[in-house]
């Protein structure tokens, strides 16, 4: 009897993105076209930079991922997950730019709410205790939402980003209000989290950061992605001449 | 209920619970204070249920009003429900912790406000007290559905409008319902659609079967009936509303 051969079992997606669209105001004189045939795939345990100009679709293209919008066309799954699943939802962590200025509840409350949301039960406390300790927040712990400077937001946001156990993590502008060095203990912060497996999409204005961080980088301009960049063999600066290059090509057509 | 359920609703309580809202039970109380103690002008007697018809009617509107002014709206705006649901959390459950925590807040309000004067007016007054513990507990209950009636309203409202927009909205709504109705009872009465659409758009079950109670003139069955049915309308309207709207509005 033939032994039948093993095929190497198909590796899951952490991301995977095909053919979307988004335009804004269709029917309006003006529509927006934000995305168009956007395409690409993420691995897991990858951590990849979106970078582009301003408009350029990153925003819309971040809140199709988290489910937050609907694309007009196309496909998006984390973890073969649709975005708006619970099932993605319990996989996945982000860090956006919240507003809410709550004074009757203070850090702890509030991590505690999302400790229950995410079912972490007894390993809560510690959590929270650690994530609170990486990001120098821990004697912020009691102080309410309504008095936290933008710095400290930031973190909490990254802290609530990493609650739980992510398998996938959407970084929106991360270092936008950091200091010098909670951008280094982030940085390493990140390099330790990378080793463990978690993937993490990071989009930032900060091409230093990215080029830092990151194993692969998407550029998006126009709402689309223009060039997808592994980072793992390139020099520092290569982002910025890249980018200049784009924005170069850009102008002359 | 789960416990991430419960926890939810504490938090949002706790989040209604400003220090401006701290201070409005007290006003509120000043103003239930005015309407039991000021008498009614042809009365020789204390009766529960009138005042407390007085009270209730002018409390539960105005308090809903106050507990759930942009009640949705806002947290949409200020990212509390962008970060809530990145979590394995339900539309459906975010909502139904919202209106809970609005309508307990608006109870723990209207009872402070409402029953604390009655009480003491019960007790101080020197006129013969007229008090029918069923006709009192009946309009408790019709009270409890009109403010949950107002919560579903103003919850779908604050889904589409901005902050105190939708408060006026309910303004608005109220006038043209009660415009409404008082054509509908005189001069359409007989057209089924007519009182069917009024029923729904503009309901005034609960508000009907509280005249009932009040002036006992029958068990008002159908009333409640009506109001039922325009309640469920109301709350399948919010939870479609929130399910559609847009969690993050961002820049295009």
């Amino acid at each position: 009897m033939r032994r039948k051969k093993l095929l190497p079992t198909p590796e899951i997606l952490a991301i995977s993105v095909q053919n979307i669209s988004k335009t804004f105001r269709p029917r309006s004189k003006n529509p927006v076209q934000a995305l168009k045939n956007v395409t690409f795939a993420v691995p897991k345990g990858e951590v990849v930079g979106l970078i582009g100009p301003n408009g350029a679709g990153k925003s819309t293209l971040l809140r199709i991922l988290l489910g937050f919008l609907d694309a007009d066309e196309g496909k998006v799954a984390l973890f073969e997950h649709d975005p708006e699943s619970l099932m993605a939802r319990r996989l996945t962590g982000y860090q956006g730019d919240s507003q809410f200025r709550t004074p009757t509840l203070t850090v702890q409350t509030f991590l505690e709410l999302h400790a229950h949301l995410l079912n972490l039960n007894g390993s809560a406390k510690d959590n929270i205790d650690t994530l609170l300790k990486e990001f120098n927040l821990s004697n912020a712990s009691n102080f309410s939402l309504s008095s936290l400077s933008k710095g400290m937001r930031q973190k909490l946001e990254l802290v609530l980003a990493f609650l739980g156990t992510p398998r996938l993590v959407f970084l929106d502008e991360p270092t936008a209000s950091l200091d010098p060095p909670s951008v280094f203990e982030l940085r390493d912060f990140l390099e330790v989290r990378k080793k463990t497996g978690v993937t993490v999409f990071f989009s930032s204005h900060n091409l230093s950061e990215v080029e830092n961080v990151c194993d692969r980088v998407l550029f998006i301009s126009n709402g689309a992605v223009l060039a997808d960049y592994d980072m793992k063999k390139r020099k520092r600066g290569f982002l910025e001449k890249a980018f200049r290059t784009h924005l170069m090509e850009k102008a002359s057509s | 209920m789960t416990p991430a359920f419960l926890k939810l609703f504490r938090i949002e309580f706790r989040r209604q619970w400003t220090i401006t809202a701290l201070v409005t039970p007290l006003l509120f109380l000043i103003i239930g204070s005015l309407i039991v103690f000021i008498p009614t002008p042809y009365t020789r007697e204390f009766n529960v249920s009138q005042k407390l018809l007085q009270l209730m009617g002018f409390l539960i509107p105005v308090v809903s009003a106050f507990f759930c002014v942009g009640l949705v709206d806002n947290d949409v705006k200020d990212g509390w429900l962008r970060t809530l649901l990145v979590r394995a959390i339900r539309r459906e459950e975010y909502l139904l912790a919202k209106s809970l925590s609005a309508l307990t807040s608006i109870w723990v309000t209207s009872l402070f406000a409402g029953t604390l004067p009655l009480i003491i007016g019960l007790i101080i007054t020197k006129m013969p007290i007229e008090f029918q513990v069923s006709q009192v507990l009946a309009l408790y209950a019709l009270f409890f559905a009109i403010s949950l009636l107002y919560v579903s309203i103003l919850v779908f409202f604050s889904c589409w409008l901005p902050g105190v927009v939708n408060v006026v909205a309910l303004m608005g709504w109220g006038i043209i319902a009660s415009a409404l109705h008082a054509y509908v009872s005189f001069f359409l009465w007989d057209s089924s659609w007519a009182v069917f659409t009024e029923q729904f758009l503009f309901p005034s079950g609960f508000f009907d079967a509280v005249d009932a109670i009040q002036n006992n003139t029958h068990v008002p069955y159908i009333e409640i009936l009506w109001g039922m049915a325009s309640l469920a309308f109301f709350w399948s309207l919010s939870f479609w509303s929130v399910n559609r709207i847009q969690v993050d509005k961002g820049s295009e």
